[in-house]
Parts: structure tokens; C-alpha cells; sequence
């Protein structure tokens, strides 16, 4: 039985839409393939705050979900940062069996962020891609601190929540997609609103390997 | 925080949408094209508030939306609204629906066919957002009826009945649909959604006729009744609330044919009774880890049953006892309690226990067990456990009434 989980670490109301992009795509991508998948917010999390650390979570299984009410991911095999700076502070990687994948969102190299992961011996590959950047994301980029003041206003929310992965969750997900082949490319890529950052991502994003655990 | 919905049209004009409890309840109230709905803000029963707003923000839904001061207006604006003629949506959680206790006393009294949703939530002291039946249960004794669901098809399901059966010339009293806080509320499944066409012709029109609060039609609503007439008042709720079982059979029915999807026995679900030794019964979404339970157990050759119980008022004492004399021996989970309670048990538990006391037919033992408070998850371990218990007093060996599950040492 293949089961696999995902757990997404991004900060609420600022970045709370791209979390949830993440999971709710790749767990549509997952059913859309026959298999058992769900996605949820943390829900002690809501009503989220602003900036405050937030988890969003997807199941994926061959079999039924016996475990669907089952509040949060207990082992996850992979874990995202929507959000660099959050590689400090918190233990996101509790729980992860040997072999898994941690994916960040910064520009810097994965040899120079594997210093700030607690308990990286269970990592059978650590991946870094400029989804800010890649998705030319100026204030998550630039200006951290205003984006809080930014997203204080509705103006153009209406547009934006209709689509799915407009900005910076579309490279996060082709770091997913390609790093773990936990969905197909082609179930997932006519979902995204982002092709240009998705597509971009797959050859910029970085990876770096290590021994790979017998699991 | 809302959710993405992926709606996906398939060939018939039903359509098959991924949304939680929440949002089906939302779905439902679309559908049942609700005329007035008071909102104010407690999770979990706030992404139905919230799925709402968003349908009538993008102009999919024609209401009127009144974010009222607190929950007490909250539920006494819908319950006027509803004298007038307008058909209405509310809803609460934990303490919240407490606020609007007052409110909540005088609408099944009055006759207000309200249909409310209950996010079940915990009862502070100390704070939890997790499930708890003690909200909802707190008015049980009052006229209201009470229905847990345990997923989102249910949901929307029993929104359109619950209007159908509230609504009903006979019947006219409010209606409770319980959905346990994240387990249901915020979990997401597939869901039909069906056409408006079959919605309309399964729910007719909100029709109060003579009881019309109206300048042309001049009544007293809610008049002093002191010693004089409050006892035959009383006793008219008494006759409408007996009458709700006979309405509910009609609407099951009627949905069966009208949508295609039956729901069998209308009050309780049972699951694996054809050839149980025991059953264990609980409410609401205590069905998920039961069901995988007795999977289990069944490959390990225990025969173990499981009973839903979808209506808790009406009870349908008759036919669950009729149905619970089959078994050797039955375990009542109860995700609330009753202190100070007939053997400390819960609600749930003593209800059965009185069902089971008058009724004509074989008497099995019942145990009751508290678990999953305050939001707990109740494990599949903790049922297993649950069973084992069960089993010895079908053996005839002394068990304690009440156990609590789960309960850290």
C-alpha cells in the first residue's frame, strides 16, 4: 500500500491562499488519478492571523483514508515553507519517516539552508526554488513586511481567488510534482493559473540529494 | 480560509462538487432558496456563514444576510422573520448557541419552523473547538428536532428534509442539523448536488396560511397564556412533535423517489447488524472510526454491528428497541455526558436504555461509554476496547454502566 502525506507550512491570511493551492491541487490531481486523497486546513489554525505560522495538509492513498478525521499529518513524507524564514523556529520536520523531501521557498542553495533543518539525517533530498522570484512576486520578494499591509486590502481578491496557483504556489508545486512524482505533470499543469512560474520552476528549481533510505 | 471547490459536470443535470459539511449545508440552503439568514461569527459554524456570504456576494444566492450584534439576535431575528412568512437559516456553535438559549426556547414554542445548523462544538470551561453533543443536546427537551449527520451528502440531504418536515402544516417546529465541528465541518467530500428542479419539486413553498403574521391578517404571536391555556399549548407541541415521526417517514420516502437516494431507515443507520453478536451505537461522525473498527474485527471473526442514530428527536424508541433485542449485548458511545445522570451515563445511553426498559421484546444488556470529549479523536483501538467490554457482558460477566474511553491516566 502506497500512502503518502504532505504538509504545508505557510503564514496566515498574507500567504494562506498559495498553502492551500498546494494541497488542494495536488490531492484534485491525486482523485483525478484514482486514488484516495484529501486536503485540509489545520483546523485549530482558524481563524488564521496574519503572518502567524499555519499548516495545510494532503493525503494520498491506494486504499481508503481509514484516517481522514485524523486531525493532523503525523508523519509526513514531505513538507513545503510557502516562506524562507520559516526554516527557523519550528519543528515542521517532527514526525518525517527516513526518505523524506523538505521543499523551500528561497533563493538561497540547499547546501547553505541544510544548516537551519532540524533533524536533516530522515531528508533523502532537501530542494530550494525561487518561487517568489520565479513568479515575480515583488513584495513577498522584496518587502516581507508590507505584505501584511498589502493583502490588508480586498482589492482584486475576487479575481484572485478564483484561480489556482496564480503566483508563488505554482513553482512550489512543480518542486513537488517533480521532486517527489507524487501526481503526474500532466494531471496537475492544466490546473495551474501559472504555467510560466510552474514550467520555469522545473528547470531552476534546486535539488540536492542525499543517500537514498531503504524505507 | 475558505476552500477551493472543484465542480466537476457530469452528463445529467445533477452535479458532483468536493465541499465540506459546510459548504453542503451552504449548498442546501441555495437550494432551498432561503429568504432570510442571520449570521454571527463561532467556528466551526462559521465557514457555513461564510460559504453563504460568498454565494450571495457572487450573486449565486438572493437573500437577505443579517450579520446580527450576537447570537441571541441572531436567532430571535430569524425567528420573527419566519412568522412572517419567510423561510429561514440559522446557525451556532458550542457557546454561541448557548448565548441564544432564550431565543431558542421560545421558537419551537411559538411554532417557527426554523432550520438551524449546530457545528458541534465543546462547552467552555476550559476553551476547546472540538466536538462535543452537549450543545446541541441542551435543548432537547424543548420542541426541537434533532438530527446528526456524519458526511457532507448527508448534509445537504438532510437540510432539504429538515425544511420539508419543519415546514409542514402538521408538524411547524424548529429543526437542529448537527455536524461535528472539523470532522464534518471541515473535511471535504464528494458531493451530488442535485438540479433545482427536482429540489422544487420535493420542497414546497413556506406556506403559514392562517398563522400569517401580517397586517392583513391580524394575530397575537407570543401573548401572556399564564395558567389558563400554556398546558393545552403545551400539549399541541406535544401532538405536532408525536406527528414528526409520521412526516419524516413521508419525506424519506418522497426524497427516495425524487433523487434516487434512499437512506433506508430513517432514524438510525445500522451497519454488519445482519449476523452481529453485540452492537455498539453512537452519533455523528463516531461513525468513521467504528466502521474501520469493525472491519477489523470482523477479519478477526468478532461479529460486531454498529448503530447510527440519525434522529434524536423524534426517538424512535419503538423501532430501535425492536431492532436492539436482536443482539446479545449493546455498548452506547456517547460523545457527551450527563453528570449526575441515571448510572453517570451519557445522554445518549440513558435514552436507549429507557427505549430498550418499556418495550415488549428481548432486553439485552447496555453499556455506556464516554469518549472523544472535547474534540479527542476517537481511536480505532479505543473501539476495539469499547467492544471487548461489550462482549463480556454478553458473556454475563459484571461490567461497570458507565466507562470513559480514551481518557488519559
Amino acid at each position: 500500500m502506497s500512502y503518502t502525506e504532505l504538509t504545508v507550512w505557510t503564514r496566515g491570511i498574507i500567504m494562506d491562499k498559495e498553502g492551500r493551492d498546494i494541497v488542494n491541487s495536488v490531492s484534485a490531481s491525486a482523485r483525478r488519478e484514482g486514488k484516495h486523497a484529501q486536503a485540509m486546513e489545520n483546523y485549530v489554525d482558524n481563524p488564521d492571523r496574519t503572518n502567524a505560522p499555519t499548516r495545510k495538509y494532503c493525503r494520498i492513498s491506494d486504499e481508503v483514508l481509514e484516517n481522514e478525521l485524523t486531525y493532523e499529518n503525523e508523519h509526513p513524507n514531505i513538507v513545503v515553507l510557502v516562506e524562507g524564514t520559516m526554516v527557523k523556529g519550528w519543528d515542521y520536520m517532527r514526525g518525517m519517516p527516513p526518505g523524506g523531501t523538505l521543499i523551500i521557498n528561497t533563493h538561497y542553495s540547499p547546501e547553505y539552508m541544510l544548516r537551519f533543518v532540524p533533524g536533516p539525517e530522515r531528508l533523502a533530498q532537501l530542494v530550494c526554488v525561487d518561487a517568489a522570484h520565479l513568479a515575480h512576486h515583488k513584495w513577498l520578494y522584496y518587502r516581507l513586511g508590507e505584505l501584511g499591509l498589502d493583502r490588508l486590502s480586498t482589492e482584486g481578491a475576487a479575481e484572485r481567488s478564483k484561480l489556482i496557483a496564480p503566483d508563488i504556489a505554482a513553482p512550489l508545486i512543480a518542486a513537488v510534482v517533480k521532486s517527489t512524482g507524487i501526481v503526474k505533470m500532466e494531471t496537475i499543469l492544466p490546473m495551474i493559473a501559472n504555467k510560466n512560474a510552474f514550467e520555469m520552476a522545473l528547470s531552476e528549481m534546486k535539488i540536492m540529494q542525499f543517500n537514498p533510505v531503504a524505507v | 480560509m475558505a476552500t477551493a471547490t472543484y465542480v466537476e459536470e457530469q452528463r445529467s443535470i445533477d452535479k458532483t462538487a468536493l465541499i465540506t459539511g459546510s459548504e453542503a449545508i451552504a449548498v442546501a440552503c441555495k437550494l432551498a432558496d432561503v429568504d432570510v439568514i442571520t449570521a454571527y461569527p463561532i467556528r466551526p459554524y462559521d465557514t457555513v456563514m461564510q460559504y453563504i456570504c460568498k454565494l450571495v456576494a457572487n450573486g449565486e444566492m438572493d437573500c437577505e444576510y443579517i450579520v446580527a450584534e450576537g447570537e441571541h439576535s441572531q436567532f430571535e431575528i430569524v425567528k420573527h422573520a419566519c412568522a412572517c412568512g419567510a423561510r429561514v437559516f440559522c446557525g451556532s456553535s458550542g457557546v454561541g448557541w448557548m448565548y441564544a438559549m432564550e431565543a431558542l426556547t421560545v421558537t419551537p414554542a411559538l411554532r417557527i419552523p426554523m432550520v438551524a445548523m449546530v457545528g458541534n462544538r465543546a462547552l467552555d470551561d476550559p476553551g476547546a473547538f472540538g466536538v462535543e453533543h452537549n450543545d446541541a443536546l441542551a435543548v432537547r427537551d424543548l420542541g426541537w428536532q434533532l438530527v446528526w449527520v456524519d458526511n457532507a451528502q448527508e448534509a445537504l440531504d438532510t437540510a432539504l428534509i429538515a425544511y420539508r418536515v419543519s415546514e409542514d402544516r402538521r408538524i411547524f417546529l424548529p429543526c437542529a442539523i448537527s455536524c461535528d465541528g472539523a470532522f464534518l465541518t471541515h473535511s471535504q467530500a464528494l458531493v451530488k448536488i442535485p438540479s433545482q428542479e427536482k429540489v422544487n419539486q420535493f420542497l414546497p413553498r413556506y406556506n403559514r396560511a392562517d398563522l400569517l403574521l401580517h397586517p392583513d391578517n391580524p394575530i397575537t404571536v407570543a401573548p401572556q397564556g399564564n395558567e389558563d391555556w400554556v398546558m393545552e399549548i403545551r400539549r399541541q407541541n406535544y401532538a405536532a412533535m408525536e406527528r414528526s415521526s409520521l412526516v419524516l417517514k413521508e419525506a424519506y420516502a418522497d426524497f427516495d423517489r425524487i433523487f434516487g437516494r434512499s437512506y433506508g431507515n430513517p432514524f438510525f443507520e445500522e451497519y454488519e447488524t445482519d449476523d452481529a453478536d453485540i452492537v455498539l451505537m453512537g452519533m455523528g461522525t463516531l461513525s468513521t472510526p467504528v466502521k474501520v473498527a469493525i472491519r477489523q474485527m470482523r477479519k478477526e471473526g468478532k461479529r460486531v454491528g454498529f448503530v447510527r442514530m440519525r434522529w434524536f428527536r423524534p426517538f424512535a424508541a419503538a423501532e430501535l428497541a425492536k431492532s436492539l433485542g436482536r443482539f446479545q449485548a449493546v455498548g452506547v458511545i456517547d460523545r457527551d455526558y450527563s453528570f449526575g445522570s441515571p448510572y453517570m451515563s451519557g445522554v445518549l445511553t440513558t435514552e436507549v436504555r429507557t427505549a430498550l426498559y418499556s418495550a415488549a421484546g428481548p432486553k439485552p444488556p447496555v453499556l455506556g461509554f464516554i469518549a472523544g470529549l472535547g474534540g479527542r479523536e476517537v481511536t480505532v483501538p479505543d473501539v476495539q476496547r469499547v467492544a471487548d467490554s461489550v462482549y463480556q457482558a454478553a458473556d454475563g460477566k459484571s461490567q461497570p454502566l458507565t466507562q470513559w474511553i480514551g481518557l488519559r491516566e
